[in-house]
């Protein structure tokens, strides 16, 4: 269910390059979290000085790449599913298989809607209490730009899931290529 | 409704989803948020449940292993040091009959410890083994059974995705996961060699295409064979690597996090060291990365929230009291639960096998009296199996699709592999009866 290939000829060309800029972020942050991981190892038996808070970043790190990755692993077809029955279903019944896929995106968008709908007054509450993470005085991590990114994954996931219905629509009826 | 009649709904209701290709991650969301609305009436609950999953479960300094040895395992396959490990164990292993089919599991073996994916494990050594084993008079169904057999150790031998995943959702440590898999990994590539030169000897025709190694004659004999110096300079990479991931693992000087980081950056320095890494290249491997990670840990933050609705629900409970009521006994549960994997296997990938079981299962292994460590290496071997079976062996697909040779069917895949799924039942059956194999260490 890739629709990053045939995008520049759609009219969300933008939103999926918005998308790749986001995954590209998340992808420069896992080569950021190696080299913390090192360095704190390093740090920590050659010179006697542990980075403080890595850890915890590292976990905070975790939810980042995964927000920041969602709307370009949806659009990118990164998304597990059980191909089979539906791979059988659309070499018999390429319409229900379309109408299948197209409520499959639906439930998703609305699904990731919600999750949309319940991280935003986090991030409110998180901006209005200063919330941090670490220790006071020791490191302080602020907590509303990872819930920022929570919020901007679930609305580009549910954008993702959105958009993927006009690009099933467009496609050949007799396309039966596999989707995942 | 009875605690029953809902639990079989939800399960009924996921399953159904699933198998219909729903996307995996989205249908355990849904099933959980509107399971966890009805048990509670209460909409708002269900909301904060599902972003505390999305966000405070899945911050986790445990879950940072996954795109860490994601990484470590492509910037290795990029690398050629499969095909280096394979070299060396061919040259070692030259005398022995079906050889090379040894020096293929051998390989996988050592491989499986850089590596934490089947399928990583399954394209490098189908590229490297399968051709050298045609050259040299093997049948290409046999020569791709034993890549898609053997890169199933990717799992079972530390570091490895399927433990951790399972470590998170039975919630048991990852680091001793990782340990007691090792025995039982080692068990299984030795039942591995052995069936190969059983078959080697005793049934050749199964092993070696007699009208190719006719036309080959005395020029297969002629073998090139690496010297000293080239060995040592082939094994160098991937021996230090795997002392450093392992050692430090087993040292108890990393953590699983900080294993996976420094794995991952000692790849990044070999690949380096091997001029095998441009700019572009990285990009592409970081972005791989990436890309594997998150339909990973999104399914991950899913059933994070799938097996909290079930612990609501007290779903967990109430198939263990019918289980227990069956008078199944512990290894009647097991069997059962066995059996289910291995039929799930057949749809679904390892990853979602895990998702949808562990949740339900773990607590009732638990009042069986099972030990998780234990019960967590079984799983992992039966969903393994799974990956070899039709209709849907992902790895014998990966094995297809790589070697790109129509000559080469999908069925005779499956019937070369058919040796290997008999090891692993054996050895599976061994585990399930001698806890200590895997507890031993840890």
């Amino acid at each position: 269910m890739s629709i990053t290939n045939n995008a520049t000829s759609s009219g969300v060309g933008w939103f999926v390059r918005f998308a790749d800029l986001l995954a590209a972020l998340g992808t420069f942050w896992i080569f950021v979290l190696m080299t913390l991981v090192v360095a704190d190892v390093a740090g920590r038996n050659f010179f006697d000085t542990p980075l403080t808070g890595v850890a915890e970043f590292a976990g905070l790190s975790v939810a980042a790449i995964v927000f920041l990755q969602l709307g370009a692993g949806i659009l990118g077809g990164r998304m597990t599913r059980a191909g089979f029955l539906i791979d059988l279903i659309g070499r018999r019944l390429p319409r229900l298989r379309l109408a299948l896929d197209v409520v499959y995106a639906l439930v998703g968008c609305v699904i990731f809607a919600l999750l949309t709908y319940s991280a935003w007054p986090e991030l409110v509450q998180s901006w209005q209490s200063d919330e941090f993470y670490g220790v006071r005085g020791l490191y302080m991590l602020p907590g509303w730009p990872f819930r920022t990114l929570a919020v901007i994954g679930a609305a580009m996931a549910t954008l993702a899931y959105l958009f993927l219905i006009p690009a099933l629509l467009r496609r050949e009826p007799a396309d039966t290529t596999r989707a995942s | 409704m009875s605690d029953l009649g809902f639990t079989a709904l939800v399960i009924g209701t996921l399953v159904l989803l699933v198998l219909m290709g729903m996307h995996i991650a989205v249908a355990l969301l849904t099933v959980a948020f509107v399971g966890m609305w009805v048990i509670r009436g209460n909409f708002d609950l269900a909301l904060q449940m599902m972003y505390m999953s999305a966000y405070g479960g899945i911050s986790s300094y445990i879950f940072a292993t996954i795109p860490l040895f994601v990484l470590m395992g492509l910037l290795v396959s990029i690398s050629n040091i499969g095909k280096d490990t394979f070299d060396v164990a061919e040259t070692l292993l030259r005398r022995v009959a079906g050889g090379l089919g040894v020096a293929t599991v051998a390989a996988n073996a050592v491989f499986a410890a850089v590596t934490g994916v089947s399928i990583a494990s399954a394209a490098v050594f189908t590229k490297v083994a399968v051709p050298e084993m045609a050259n040299h008079g093997y049948r290409k169904a046999f020569a791709a059974g034993t890549v898609a057999g053997s890169s199933v150790l990717g799992m079972l031998v530390p570091p490895s995705l399927l433990l951790i995943v399972y470590g998170v959702l039975a919630e048991e440590s990852i680091g001793k996961l990782f340990i007691a898999g090792l025995i039982p990994g080692v068990i299984l590539a030795v039942g591995f060699v052995a069936m190969i030169v059983l078959l080697a000897i005793f049934a050749p025709r199964f092993v070696f295409d007699f009208d190719r190694l006719k036309e080959l004659g005395e020029a297969r004999r002629i073998q090139p064979v690496l010297t000293g110096k080239q060995l040592a300079g082939k094994s160098l990479p991937i021996v230090a690597l795997v002392l450093l991931v392992l050692g430090g693992l087993y040292a108890g000087f990393f953590t699983p996090t900080e294993a996976g980081g420094m794995g991952a950056f000692g790849a990044f320095v070999i690949a380096l060291m091997r001029r095998s890494l441009t700019p572009q290249r990285m990009w592409q491997v970081l972005r791989e990365t990436g890309g594997v990670s998150i339909s990973i840990l999104i399914l991950l933050i899913a059933a994070l929230f799938y097996s909290r609705m079930l612990a609501m629900a007290g779903v967990p409970m109430a198939i263990s009291d019918l289980v227990l009521d069956a008078g199944l006994g512990p290894y009647g549960f097991l069997a059962l639960y066995v059996l289910i994997v291995l039929l799930m296997g057949m749809i679904l990938d390892s990853t979602s096998i895990l998702l949808v079981m562990i949740p339900i299962a773990a607590p009732i292994a638990t009042d069986f009296g099972f030990d998780l460590i234990h019960f967590g290496i079984i799983t992992v071997i039966a969903v393994e199996i799974g990956l070899l079976t039709p209709p849907f062996g992902i790895s014998i697909f990966t094995v297809k699709s790589t070697l790109n040779d129509e000559s080469v069917s999908v069925e005779s895949i499956f019937g070369g592999v058919l040796p290997y799924v008999a090891v692993m039942l054996f050895v599976l059956a061994l585990i399930a009866a001698f806890p200590a194999l895997t507890l031993a260490l840890v």
